[in-house]
């Protein structure tokens, strides 16, 4: 007899189920288009009956609270064996009332619209309640942000400690997940309370920057947040300068950028800083010496044929700086632009 | 959500997600449907966690099937099967559609977590992590489904 492995069996089985083709596609759609999705037939008759099963249970519940009302109202003609043509009145009355109710509610209909309007509310209450905080100035918002940031690290690596060792019990893992979870919830009150209170005071505020540990490649991970109206994105390079001999010392290639939703277009970028030294990096990190990062950004402007894309570079004027770090743009010649320059507040200087 | 993420999340997951709500419909056609009302759901989340989504997903479909499997619709279905409609005498497949029938025969709670762990290669930790149940338990739960799933096969076969 031949051993058979049902697991082994199991797996090829499974592996001819296959998902259908992603709907979710975006070709060639514009900015705001809503998503298509195929609603499959199926699924529509499942609403369907679950309407008529929604109709027919309230009508059922209407009747039952019709008959009750005829049965309490003959009741108390029974028990008071007076005025019983007045009582047989009141219970008609009770009767059409209820009957009546039943028919002009249309309940099938008022059932779906609060259906409907519960919906759009869970939806609108997505907005989740911030924390208000009154920061005087955008310096001690961003400290608020990046001692967050710190503990964020800082909880990631008690986390994967414990997670490394041979046994350790899920809850503790949990633990780590809810403090991460609250950490990244006061990152987002502290940028809304940045925007609600208007504390910026340049298109885009620099939240932090640091090094990524533990990956193939040296990265370095910035968070952005663009507080203008205009999408900013950022593209290609971005270079690193000692800023006492204004020599490029290093460079950067983008890897990644991620956008949190509602919170100020705050944006995480991640750059390959392979070609930034090790002793540049070591400076960086222990030294805290100062240098400066400028990379290409692109800037969604108005123009008179719709929106464009302007090629812009940012820079930064220090790098891992404790204090919050000033933008200022330039355009593609290297040169400040007027309008933007009006713009540039040097915090911390 | 965005679009694009959305999508990216689609790419990644769908099928896995397909794959273990099958557990729970036996059809695909009732799994892809689950699948579809995951993802609509996902739609109108907004900030989520990369490393939650897949569990929220696979927990929101199951419910799904769930729903499906309560309803009155279902009741008075009978699905093709997609296993033993098709005639054929390899002895392969006539034996891995035994093995399909028999993981649909053992009891529900094994099955999400030996497909997650075994066909999909999650650690038990991440398949504890998914399945939002303990460490210890996600290990016996995969321990003892297998032996039920090979009593199950051997039962099918013979």
């Amino acid at each position: 007899m031949v051993k058979v492995n049902a697991m082994e069996l199991y797996k090829s089985g499974i592996n001819r189920i296959n998902a259908p083709q992603n709907p979710f596609k975006a070709q060639n759609m514009k900015k705001d288009e809503t998503p298509q999705i195929t609603v499959k037939h199926n699924t529509a008759v499942i609403k369907t009956n679950r309407f008529y099963y929604a109709a027919a249970v309230a009508g059922i519940i209407l009747i039952t609270i019709a008959a009750i009302g005829f049965i309490r109202s003959k009741d108390i003609e029974i028990s008071q064996h007076a005025n019983s043509k007045a009582s047989h009145e009141s219970s008609d009355n009770s009767l059409i009332g209820s009957f009546t109710s039943a028919t002009t509610s249309q309940s099938p209909i008022t059932t779906t619209q609060s259906a409907i309007s519960s919906t759009s509310s869970l939806i609108s209450t997505s907005s989740r309640p911030v924390k208000q905080h009154n920061y005087a100035n955008i310096d001690e918002a961003v400290k608020a942000y990046r001692s967050c940031e710190d503990e964020i690290q800082l909880t990631l690596k008690e986390f994967k400690a414990v997670r490394s060792k041979e046994s350790f019990n899920a809850q503790d893992l949990q633990k780590y997940q809810n403090k991460l979870n609250e950490l990244t919830k006061a990152q987002s009150d502290i940028t809304d309370n940045i925007l609600k209170d208007k504390l910026y005071t340049s298109d885009i505020v620099i939240l932090d920057a640091r090094p990524v540990e533990n990956t193939d490649k040296p990265t370095a991970k910035i968070v952005i947040m663009n507080v203008s109206e205009q999408l900013i994105t950022m593209l290609g390079n971005g270079t690193l300068t000692d800023l006492q001999t204004g020599e490029q010392v290093g460079r950067f290639e983008l890897v990644s950028q991620s956008v949190v939703p509602n919170a100020g277009a705050r944006s995480t970028i991640y750059f390959d800083a392979s070609n930034i030294p090790s002793d540049i990096t070591q400076k960086i990190t222990s030294e805290r010496k100062k240098y400066s990062i400028t990379f290409n950004g692109s800037k969604l402007q108005e123009s008179s044929n719709g929106y464009v894309n302007v090629p812009i570079k940012i820079s930064t004027v220090s790098w891992f700086e404790s204090k919050v770090w000033a933008m200022s743009y330039l355009d593609e010649d290297g040169l400040y632009k007027r309008n933007d320059l009006e713009k540039i507040d040097v915090i911390g200087q | 959500m965005q679009t694009e993420l959305l999508s990216e999340y689609y790419e990644r997951y769908a099928d896995t997600i397909t794959r273990a709500v099958w557990h729970y419909t036996g059809n695909i056609h009732s799994a892809q449907d689950c699948t579809q009302e995951a993802f609509l759901r996902l739609m109108q989340q907004e900030n989520m966690q990369s490393e939650r989504v897949l569990p929220w997903l696979i927990r929101t479909a199951i419910n799904a099937a769930k729903d499906i499997a309560k309803s009155a619709e279902h009741s008075k279905t009978v699905p093709l099967d997609e296993f033993s409609g098709e005639y054929s005498d390899d002895a392969n497949i006539l034996n891995e559609r035994a093995a399909m029938r028999a993981m649909l025969m053992i009891e529900e709670k094994y099955r999400l977590p030996l497909y997650l762990h075994c066909a999909q290669g999650y650690t038990i930790l991440e398949t504890a992590k998914i399945i939002d149940k303990g460490f210890s338990t996600t290990a016996s739960l995969i321990r003892r489904g297998k032996k039920l799933l090979q009593k199950a096969f051997e039962k099918e076969v013979t």
